[in-house]
Order: structure tokens, then C-alpha cells, then sequence
């Protein structure tokens, strides 16, 4: 491919447009790469909060009996655990990978509406720390679950949910504002010959995304409204008393809740579609079907919410329909897999960090997605419902799914981003860790949940007492591990050998095209986006 | 019929799978169960397990292949095909195929499990912050099921059992070969039911009504625990399933309703003058005639007279002390093993009627039971009752979760009225988390427990409550 | 410039579909009734209302239903079934009543919620009269027998056989005295 008009020569128009110094320039910012940097600073940093209660709830759970924490505050460390890095470490670090990957991918100068992208940034610190801070309220933190079922989360809930619910709400403005935006940027502000069915994978997932976003994080801010009403309003849209369902509240949970899960996973699917072709020096195998792929997944995420309450006691019809449903999404995760696997053969492929990553994200993301396909199977779900199986399951979709799609993102674009080459080896030794940290730590709880262990209990029965300890032992090694991530980072920002603009070797797309580190502001003058070689 | 086949062949690849049956046994896998329907669902989990397998293998094996094989380091240039459409048609037509293969054996498990045909035990099981609570609908047999681990174990400070977490002091006994439906629902939130050797795992919802059944085929207990958070003790409700014989289960039901109906009695029927004096003239000519005569005039320089004696129209609590514990260095035995309390109350109130004596006053059985309730048997029980089912909100140190349970360390309650602290155990208090205990403990318990929460901590207020004023309880003329 | 101008229209689109999501959310609390309604999902039953015309009993069947009451939380009323167990042909008028008991010092209103295992013989079950239809006041020390009436609809399918009605009595006094309270305060507003 190639881009003419390379920013070099606008750019030095603009220089009167650089950033501003010190604190402001963060605070009053449009720019998106700040903000894209500023919203993976900020999941770093929820990550390490969030990790650091999983690894409160693994050192509980290292040897049966009561050590270190006592049963309610274990509750508050799962569930403060669960939000944290679903609302606060993955999303915004895809945020942060579109607001500064998409504008460079598809030749815009910038977001659609900068204001408003500052903003959507701006809420999350306020809203992370409201939730952080009730771990200090009388009561504690919420101690529900993050998925917070009615009526523990209502009738029975510390004085602390009430904030818990604003900050929610606050967080789905924020995503609500930041998924508007990448649909606006995406569909108005592409370079010329920058077709839709030309764009680089991570932006259709993304684009995908960003509907879905649309689509249920308002239900996700209605349904903790209607919990608002009931705990101080007095109604009861969940209380039986008052001819409310605490069953609905679950139906409009998961109506949101599912489609989340693949919000947290289509874009890690744009990141290693974007990864595996670099790094085997050939084109992305099946692009259409990989679109068409991840559409059908974002239309099938709305008709399967019940397959997480195969147990609630639906009528048959009901159960037969969401297992059939859910065992469809197999199909097109297996094309997307195959399509990557088919990208690889024959390819002439390197293993650098970034790759290393990406090629585990294949393998344990398709472990977790077999798991899944069993936990689909309705009447054998009766059996993993609520067990360490299904703690395994989603944490290998979402550890070494979304968050190792995130280190690979990073390794990979990390030269864009500071002009530095990467340190393989500390990426490397990183990766090793990360990897064997993982599989220690999730593997067995495969075997702990069929064995009969039930998932938020902070105490267990001794049989599941040796693999406790084995996936405790396996929490620190992948815990710890992250320290080595966050030290290269730094390193990288600070020095290393200079990166060329295409810093690796088989990188195609526009963000390969400006230099690195790409200029404060890139393709002030669209680029003539000419398509794939 | 293709579903059996489908079936039958779900359980060759389960047989397949025979060194599982080993895996069970150190607990890294499903337990095959002791229902049918228990081992469909296990050869359905053993049978997509291996195709999960199998796919893995195929496509980890090409994978492996490839990243051997065309690494640029062994010099494979790269090829240019991007797409193909016949591929591209293959695979997804294979997973299609394997998914419909799979969804049928599986339709037909889920429809087996949904047979709402009647059954011969109905139990209700309700789910309480944290136990359950468990009644045979058709015998009048209800009784909560508590977790008997001890705290001491919990906290490490003594060895833990073999069934530690999995124990409870009232097992849920049922026959075998015998369709039992369970009724679930619950107290206060949602909680989940869940005996993997019965492949049973239903959710019971305030306000609604859920069903699960099963049909046990082989004796033995069977153990599960809750499995939807429920709030703090959600890791402490097990569920221990006995399964007995059938005639073993008409014995314990037999039993059962035994000494629940003797206890009523005990408890509930209120003994008119009539009555205990018809009883104690029984008793008296069994038990006490030998000695102090039937005419109640003993044998003088041997056994004292009982008409007109200081015992007999005397203090009635000395009175009862002494048929209770008897007088030692005397020939005076002590009854309180020898005869029930109703036949110790029913001849003292013969002894202070009959031959003249005339007191009127008649001795319920209650107030007998009430006098082995010392301080330090109350204080005793009432640590352990308290450690039971109070601890676990109000901490077994008597603080309290501030913003969450209140502290009982020197608060109005415990050191207050006396008569509204054991209303609130009694009847809880609506609108709050505090149950009401009248169905959970026996008055025993909470007479002890109110005692001991008065006294403990340094609350020391001194007085305590007794047995029969809990019985009784009404609402302590409020 | 057309860009910004398409953008305003696209915002605007979008904002109005999360909107739209917003309110869709809470839409689903009567889809959500009128499709329970419909299936019976969660043995949820508002079916009420007389026989049109008078049904025809199907004596070759009995359908043997199970009253069981429940309390929510702390509440004290004794709450039983006047009998656990019917025995009714299908299209079979049957009259039955729960017997509640207000053992307690103070005025207490109750809420009846009724809820049919399984659920999908919610539909069949036809409930003539019904005290779960009103809150059910009963003054300290009083006791009520609270009269229901039902039938099951004859086109109940071959394979139930057996159907369980539960009542959990909810304590709702707080409730209702907040209720009229503020109708209370209203009145005297709009005498004044």
C-alpha cells in the first residue's frame, strides 16, 4: 500500500498546534493520541488495582479455612475485582488503543468530536473513584457480585450501592460518549479510497463494537435506574412483594451482560487479525468472512443472555432455544480461528513478542471457547452453573483473551507510539511468565468447578484444597509478571534504538506510513489511501 | 429412536472415558451420580468434552504444524493465497454438523429432566440467609439444615473434618427408588440448590416457585452447597442429602414426628389442675407410694408425711428441687431421669392437692424444665446457639459489621427491657435483616442465647430468661 | 463543511438510539409481564376472570393440585391452606380459602404473591376469585379465612398431572402506611 501526502511537511504547519506543558495539557486535551494515551494509562492502572484484590481473593483461597479475610470483605474483593476490570482495565484500554490506532488506520487528523472524546476520558477517573472509595464506607464496598442480582443488590445491600449506581451510570456515559465518537470518526472521516470493506479489521471490529456499545450500555444505566427506584423510591420493579420479578432483573442484566462479553472480545479479534498477518508476512486470510464473521457474533450476542440462567427454572421452550442459540455462536468463532490459522500456513513467520502473544490469544481463547461450547449444553450446564468450570471458562476468554490481545497491541504499536524499538527480551521473558502464570492459575479451576467447588465462596471443602494452592501459586507468578510489563513500558518511553516508521518488516496499513514516533498530529491532509498490494 | 442411538452412543464415548471414573476419585471431575438422569448428564459432558478434544487437537495440530514448518528461520517464503471460498464453505459446515449432532442427545436429556408428572415425596426446600430450610409436605416434618462445621475449624484453631464445609446438623433423609419433587423457593434472596450426585441445580427465588425432581438409586449421603451468592456466609449453606431404604425412611419419619409431637406437647399443650392431678396419681402410686404411702402419710422415723408437710404446701420451687434433684444423704432420689417432666410436674401437683393439702396450685411441665436451666448451662448453650446463628452477622466477638449489623456490646437491647430483647429474637424486626428465630431455634436455645448476649462481653446485666418464658412467648403484653 | 454536518447528523442518530435503548430497557418490564403472561414463564399467574360459558368437566381425569404457603423474611402471620391437596377434574369449579392469623400486637396489612410450578401449567390454572388479588389487612390478635375459587382450564395438555400453587405472604405495612400517608397529605392539600 502506500499513502501520499505523508504529514511530514503539513505537520511542520502545525507545530503552533503542539501540546501544551505540564498538567494542563492532559486536562484540556482533544488530541487523540494524549487521550489514547491517557486511557491505557488509566486501565494500567485499574488492572493492577483490580489485580492486586484477585490476588487478595487467591492468597484467601490458597489453603481451606480463614486466613486473611473475613467472608464479607472477600465478597467486596470479588465483586469490586469483577468490575474493575471489566469496566475499568479492559474497556477503556480498547478505548484507548481506538482513540489512538483508528484515526491513523483509516487517514483522519483526529477524532469526530475531540471535546467530546476529553470529556469521555475525563469521567472515568470520578467515577473509578467513587467505586474505590466505598471500600472505606460503613458496610463496605458492594459485596453482590459484579453482576449484581436482585434482590442482594437491592433490598440487601450496604449503604455503599447507591454510589456504585451513580458510578456505573457515569461509566456508561462515558463509553456511550467514546462509542458515538469511533462510529462518527469511522463512518465520516475515512481517507479517500478508504472503502469500508478496505478498512484495517481492527476498525470494523471496533465499528462493530461501538453499535453494540451503543446498543446496551443504556440498558445496562436503565436497569441500575430501576434498582435506584426501588431501593429509595419505592417501587419494586424487582421485588416480588410489589408484583416485581427478581428474575427480570436478571433477563435485563444478561440482555445487556452478554453482548458486553463479546464488547470485550470483537476488538481483541481486530488486534490479533491485524498481528498474525504482520508477523507471517502474508495477507489476512478470509477478510470478508472475518467481517461477516464478527457481525453475526454482535447479532447473535442479543438472542443468548438466558444461557447464563439455564437455572432459574424457564419453561423447556425457553432452555431449547438459548442452547441452540448459543451453540451457533460457535460457527463463526470457529471461522474467525480457522482464518487465522489459514493466515499462518505458509506464511514466513517470526515470533516476536507481540506475535507470541497473539498466537497464545489463538490457542487459549479457543480453549476458552470449547469450554464455552460446553457450558452451552443446557442440561450439563445445570451441572457447571455457578462453579469454578465456569470461572475458568470466562477467564480464559478474558485473560488470556482480551488482556493478552491488549499486551500484544502494545508490543505491537508501542515503536509507533515512543519512536523506540522494543526490548524483546524483557518482552519476551514477559510474555513466558505471563503465559505459564495463566495456564497455573485457570487450569485447574477447570477441574475444581467439575469436582464441585461453587464459584464467590472464600472457604472451601478440603478435596479442592491441592489445586487451590496450585492456581494461588500460578495468581502471583501471572500477578507479579506484570511488574516486568510495566518496566518496559517505561523503559521504552525513555529510551532504546530508534524505530523506523514501518518498524516491522511485513506492518501494512497508513499507521506504518508516518513516522516514529507518529507526530502529534498525523494526516491533517488526508492521505490517497490506494488498498492492499 | 435417534435420540437413544445418539444417546447410547454419548455414553460409548463416556465409556471411552473410563479412567474419569478414576479422575472422580481425586476429584477432578463431574461425579457420574447416582440417577439416571445424573449419568445422562455426565455422558453428555464426557461426549462434547472429547469432541472438544478432538476439534483441539485438529486444530492446535495445524497450527503447530504450520508454526514449525513455515518460520521464516527455516527459510519458507511466504504464499499470497488470502481467501478460498470451498474452504471457507467446509468449515463452516463441519462445526454445523457437529453442533446439530450434539444438540440432540442434548434436547433429549433437557426434555427427560422436565417431567412435571406428580411424585410420590413433595418437599419444600426454602432458602434462608444462610441454611435451608427443608418440609415433607405430606407429614407435617419441617426442620432447618445448619452448618455443623465448627467455627474452630473455619478459623483453623482445630483440625478440620473429613466433610468439613459439607456438614449440617439435620440431613435431608429421603427413601431411595422413590420420585421425590423438590419445591424450591426462598426467604429473603436468591439462592441455588445444587447435590451434584443428583445433577439437581435449581435457583429458589423470594416470592416464586421453582421445581426439581429426582430419583435416588443407591443409599448414601450426598453432599452440595448453595451456588448463587447469597450474600457473607454464601460458601457456609451445604446441602447434605441422606438417601435410606424404604423402610428405613417410614422409621426415621415415624420417629421423627415422635419426638416433634412430644416436644409439642411438652411446649404447647397448657395441663389443666384436672388433668396433672389425674397424671400425678399414676405417677405417685408408681413411683413415690413405696415410701411416703398412698395415703401420703410415710412411714414415720423412715419416710416423712407429705400431707401437711413443709415441702408439700411450702415453697413450690424447693417443692420441685427435690423430686428434680433429690436430697442427698437421704433416701430421696433424684427424678429427673427417672420421669418425664410432665410426670415430674404432674406429681408434684398431686403431692401439694391430695390429702387435704389443698394448695391449689398447679406445676406445668415447663417449669420443671426450666430448672435445669442454671446461669452456666444457659451461658453454655447460649454461646454455642449464639456462635450457630447469631455470629455470622454479629461477629462472634458481639460487635457487629458497623453500617451493616448492629453491635450487641453494650446497646439498648442487651442492656434494655428485657422483654423486647427476646420479642426481637423471637419475631426479628421487620424491615431489617434480624430474622425471626421462634421456627429456627428451640426455646431452649433462645432463652439461652438471649441470656448469654446479656451477659457475655461484659455486658454482665445479670438476669436471665428460662425456657418456658420463651415458649410462651406473646409478644411480652405489648 | 459536509463532513461536520454529516457528523452532527450521525451523532444525532446515535444519541437518539441510546435513547431509544434507554427506554427499551424499561420496556422490557411489560414485555416482560405480557410475555410471562403468555407462557407462564416463572409460574408468574395474572389469569383471572369467569368462564365464558359454562365448561365442560372432564371426568376422566383428576389433576392433583398442591396449595403450599411461604413467609418472606420475619413475617409472623400463621398463614395455612384451609386443605393442602385438591384432587379436581379439569373444568371442575372448586372454592378453597387460606386461613390467616395476625398473631401480633399491631394492625398489619399483607400482600399475597402467587407463583405455579410448573410454570407452564400457570395458563391452565384459572383462578375465578382470589384474596392474592387484594392487600389483605388484619388487625392485631385477628384472624380471616381468605376464599379463593379456581378451575383448570380442561385444554390442559395430557403430561400434567400434578400442579403446585404457592402463596409467599409478603409484610407490606410499611409500605401501605407510606402509601396513605402521602394520600393522606394529599386529601388535606386539596381540602385546603
Amino acid at each position: 500500500m502506500s499513502a501520499a501526502d505523508i504529514t511530514a511537511e503539513h505537520h511542520d504547519e502545525h507545530h503552533d498546534h503542539g501540546p501544551a506543558k505540564g498538567f494542563t495539557r492532559w486536562l484540556y486535551t482533544t488530541n487523540h493520541k494524549d487521550i489514547g494515551s491517557m486511557y491505557l494509562w488509566f486501565s494500567l492502572a485499574m488492572f493492577l488495582v483490580g489485580g492486586c484484590m484477585a490476588l487478595v481473593i487467591r492468597a484467601e483461597l490458597f489453603q481451606p479455612g480463614l486466613q486473611l479475610v473475613e467472608p464479607g470483605f472477600f465478597n467486596q474483593m470479588t465483586t469490586m475485582h469483577g468490575l474493575i476490570m471489566v469496566f475499568g482495565a479492559v474497556m477503556p484500554a480498547f478505548v484507548g488503543l481506538a482513540n489512538w490506532m483508528v484515526p491513523m488506520m483509516i487517514g483522519a487528523p483526529d477524532m469526530a468530536l475531540p471535546r467530546m472524546n476529553n470529556w469521555s476520558f475525563w469521567i472515568l477517573p470520578f467515577a473509578f473513584g467513587m467505586l474505590l472509595l466505598t471500600l472505606f464506607m460503613d458496610g463496605g464496598a458492594p459485596n453482590f457480585g459484579w453482576t449484581f442480582y436482585a434482590p442482594l443488590s437491592t433490598t440487601y445491600a450496604p449503604p455503599s450501592v447507591t454510589f456504585f449506581i451513580f458510578a456505573v451510570h457515569m461509566m456508561g456515559i462515558s463509553s456511550i460518549m467514546g462509542a458515538i465518537n469511533i462510529v462518527a470518526t469511522i463512518l465520516n472521516m475515512r481517507a479517500p479510497g478508504m472503502t469500508l470493506m478496505k478498512m484495517p479489521l481492527f476498525v470494523w471490529t471496533w465499528l462493530i463494537t461501538a453499535y453494540l456499545l451503543i446498543a446496551v450500555m443504556p440498558v445496562l444505566a436503565g436497569v441500575v435506574t430501576m434498582m435506584l427506584m426501588d431501593i429509595h423510591f419505592g417501587t419494586s420493579f424487582f421485588d416480588a412483594a410489589g408484583g416485581g420479578d427478581p428474575v427480570l432483573f436478571q433477563h435485563v442484566f444478561w440482555f445487556f451482560g452478554h453482548p458486553e462479553v463479546y464488547i470485550m472480545i470483537l476488538p481483541a479479534f481486530g488486534i490479533v487479525s491485524a498481528i498474525i498477518p504482520t508477523f507471517a508476512r502474508k495477507q489476512l486470510f478470509g477478510y470478508a468472512s472475518m467481517v461477516y464473521a464478527t457481525a453475526s457474533i454482535a447479532f447473535l450476542s442479543f438472542i443468548v443472555w438466558a444461557h447464563h440462567m439455564f437455572t432459574v427454572g424457564m419453561p423447556l421452550a425457553g432452555e431449547l432455544f438459548f442452547m441452540f442459540a448459543t451453540m451457533l455462536i460457535a460457527v463463526p468463532t470457529g471461522v474467525k480461528v480457522f482464518n487465522w490459522i489459514a493466515t499462518m500456513w505458509r506464511g514466513s513467520m517470526t515470533f516476536e513478542t507481540p506475535m507470541l502473544f497473539a498466537i497464545a490469544f489463538v490457542i487459549l481463547f479457543t480453549i476458552g471457547g470449547l469450554s464455552g461450547l460446553m457450558l452451552a449444553i443446557a442440561p450439563a450446564d445445570f451441572q457447571y452453573h455457578d462453579t469454578y468450570f465456569v470461572v475458568a471458562h470466562f477467564h480464559y476468554v478474558l485473560v488470556p483473551g482480551a488482556i493478552f490481545s491488549i499486551m500484544a497491541a502494545v508490543y505491537y504499536w508501542l515503536p509507533k507510539w515512543t519512536g523506540h524499538q522494543l526490548n524483546e527480551s524483557a518482552g519476551k521473558f514477559h510474555f513466558w511468565m505471563s503465559f505459564i502464570g495463566v495456564n497455573i492459575t485457570f487450569f485447574p479451576m477447570h477441574f475444581i468447578g467439575l469436582a464441585g467447588m461453587p464459584r464467590r465462596i472464600p472457604d472451601y471443602a478440603l478435596q479442592f484444597a491441592d489445586f487451590n494452592a496450585i492456581a494461588t501459586v500460578g495468581a502471583f507468578i501471572f500477578g507479579f509478571s506484570q511488574l516486568i510489563f510495566v518496566w518496559n513500558v517505561i523503559q521504552n518511553i525513555r529510551s532504546g534504538k530508534k524505530a523506523e516508521a514501518r518498524c516491522w518488516e511485513g506492518a501494512e496499513g497508513l499507521e506504518w506510513e508516518v513516522p516514529s514516533p507518529a507526530p502529534y498530529h498525523t494526516f491533517t491532509t488526508p492521505p490517497k489511501f490506494e488498498g492492499a498490494k | 429412536m435417534e435420540i437413544r442411538k445418539s444417546i447410547l452412543r454419548g455414553s460409548l464415548l463416556g465409556a471411552l472415558a473410563t479412567p474419569s471414573a478414576a479422575f472422580a476419585d481425586w476429584g477432578i471431575n463431574m461425579p457420574v451420580g447416582v440417577t439416571e438422569i445424573s449419568r445422562s448428564v455426565f455422558s453428555l459432558h464426557m461426549t462434547i468434552f472429547w469432541v472438544c478434544v478432538a476439534i483441539a487437537v485438529v486444530v492446535f495440530g495445524v497450527m503447530f504444524y504450520s508454526m514449525f514448518h513455515h518460520r521464516k528461520s527455516r527459510g519458507a517464503k511466504s504464499a499470497h493465497f488470502h481467501e478460498n471460498t470451498t474452504v471457507e464453505v467446509i468449515w463452516t459446515v463441519i462445526p454445523v454438523a457437529i453442533l446439530v449432532a450434539m444438540a440432540v442427545p442434548s434436547a433429549a436429556t433437557l426434555i427427560e429432566m422436565y417431567d412435571p408428572s406428580d411424585a410420590e415425596i413433595d418437599v419444600q426446600v426454602t432458602g434462608y440467609q444462610w441454611k435451608w430450610k427443608y418440609d415433607y409436605l405430606d407429614e407435617e416434618i419441617s426442620f432447618f439444615s445448619n452448618l455443623s462445621t465448627p467455627r474452630d475449624a473455619i478459623y483453623n484453631a482445630e483440625q478440620k473434618g473429613q466433610n468439613y464445609l459439607l456438614e449440617v446438623d439435620n440431613h435431608l433423609v429421603v427413601p431411595v427408588d422413590t420420585k421425590i419433587r423438590f419445591l424450591l423457593t426462598a426467604n429473603d434472596v436468591i439462592h441455588s440448590w445444587w447435590v451434584p450426585d443428583l445433577a439437581v441445580k435449581k435457583d429458589a427465588i423470594p416470592g416464586f416457585i421453582n421445581e426439581a425432581w429426582t430419583i435416588i438409586e443407591r443409599p448414601g449421603i450426598y453432599r452440595g452447597q448453595c451456588t448463587e451468592l447469597c450474600g457473607k456466609d454464601h460458601g457456609y449453606m451445604p446441602v447434605v442429602v441422606e438417601a435410606v431404604s424404604k423402610q428405613d425412611y417410614a422409621a426415621w419419619v415415624a420417629k421423627t414426628k415422635a419426638e416433634a409431637s412430644a416436644k409439642a406437647d411438652l411446649a404447647n399443650k397448657s395441663w389443666t389442675l384436672d388433668e396433672l392431678m389425674t397424671e400425678g396419681e399414676q405417677v405417685y402410686l408408681k413411683a413415690c407410694a413405696a415410701c411416703h404411702q398412698p395415703n401420703g402419710e410415710g412411714l414415720p422415723g423412715a419416710f416423712p408425711a407429705l400431707k401437711n408437710s413443709p415441702i408439700a404446701v411450702g415453697d413450690v420451687a424447693a417443692h420441685i428441687d427435690i423430686v428434680v434433684n433429690g436430697k442427698p444423704g437421704t433416701a430421696m432420689q433424684a427424678y429427673k431421669d427417672q420421669l418425664s417432666a410432665v410426670e415430674m410436674a404432674a406429681v408434684i401437683t398431686y403431692e401439694r392437692n391430695a390429702w387435704g393439702n389443698n394448695t391449689g396450685e398447679a406445676v406445668t411441665p415447663n417449669q420443671i424444665a426450666d430448672m435445669s436451666w442454671d446461669m452456666d448451662r444457659l451461658m453454655a448453650v447460649g454461646e454455642e446457639a449464639y456462635l450457630k446463628a447469631c455470629a455470622a452477622c454479629h461477629q462472634p466477638n458481639g460487635q457487629g459489621i458497623p453500617g451493616a449489623f448492629p453491635s450487641l456490646v453494650g446497646t439498648d437491647i442487651v442492656k434494655g427491657d428485657i422483654a423486647a430483647h427476646i420479642d426481637i429474637v423471637v419475631n426479628g424486626k421487620a424491615g431489617s435483616a434480624m430474622q425471626a428465630f421462634k421456627d429456627q431455634l428451640s426455646p431452649e436455645e433462645i432463652a439461652a442465647v438471649v441470656t448469654y448476649e446479656r451477659n457475655a462481653w461484659g455486658n454482665n446485666v445479670g438476669d436471665s430468661v428460662k425456657p418456658s418464658t420463651v415458649a410462651s412467648w406473646n409478644g411480652g403484653g405489648k | 463543511m459536509s463532513v461536520a454536518a454529516d457528523t452532527k447528523k450521525l451523532v444525532a442518530r446515535l444519541v437518539l438510539g441510546t435513547v431509544l435503548m434507554f427506554g427499551f430497557g424499561f420496556a422490557m418490564v411489560p414485555i416482560y409481564n405480557v410475555f410471562c403472561e403468555i407462557t407462564g414463564l416463572n409460574g408468574k399467574i395474572t389469569r383471572t376472570g369467569e368462564a365464558e360459558e359454562p365448561l365442560v368437566v372432564n371426568q376422566d381425569r383428576t389433576i392433583k393440585v398442591r396449595f403450599i404457603s411461604v413467609f418472606n423474611e420475619e413475617m409472623p402471620w400463621e398463614f395455612e391452606p384451609l386443605q393442602k391437596v385438591y384432587r379436581v377434574n379439569p373444568g371442575q369449579m372448586q372454592q378453597t380459602a387460606f386461613v390467616a392469623r395476625n398473631p401480633t400486637a399491631n394492625n398489619m396489612v399483607a400482600q399475597a404473591i402467587p407463583s405455579v410450578s410448573p410454570s407452564e401449567a400457570a395458563q391452565y390454572l384459572q383462578k375465578v376469585n382470589c384474596f392474592c388479588f387484594d392487600r389483605q389487612p388484619l388487625d392485631a390478635g385477628a384472624q380471616a379465612e381468605m376464599p379463593m375459587v379456581f378451575f383448570i382450564d380442561p385444554e390442559i395438555p395430557e403430561h400434567l398431572d400434578s400442579i403446585t400453587l404457592s402463596y409467599t405472604l409478603f409484610d407490606i405495612t410499611d409500605q401501605q402506611q407510606l402509601v396513605e400517608a402521602s394520600k393522606n397529605n394529599n386529601d388535606k392539600r386539596s381540602t385546603l
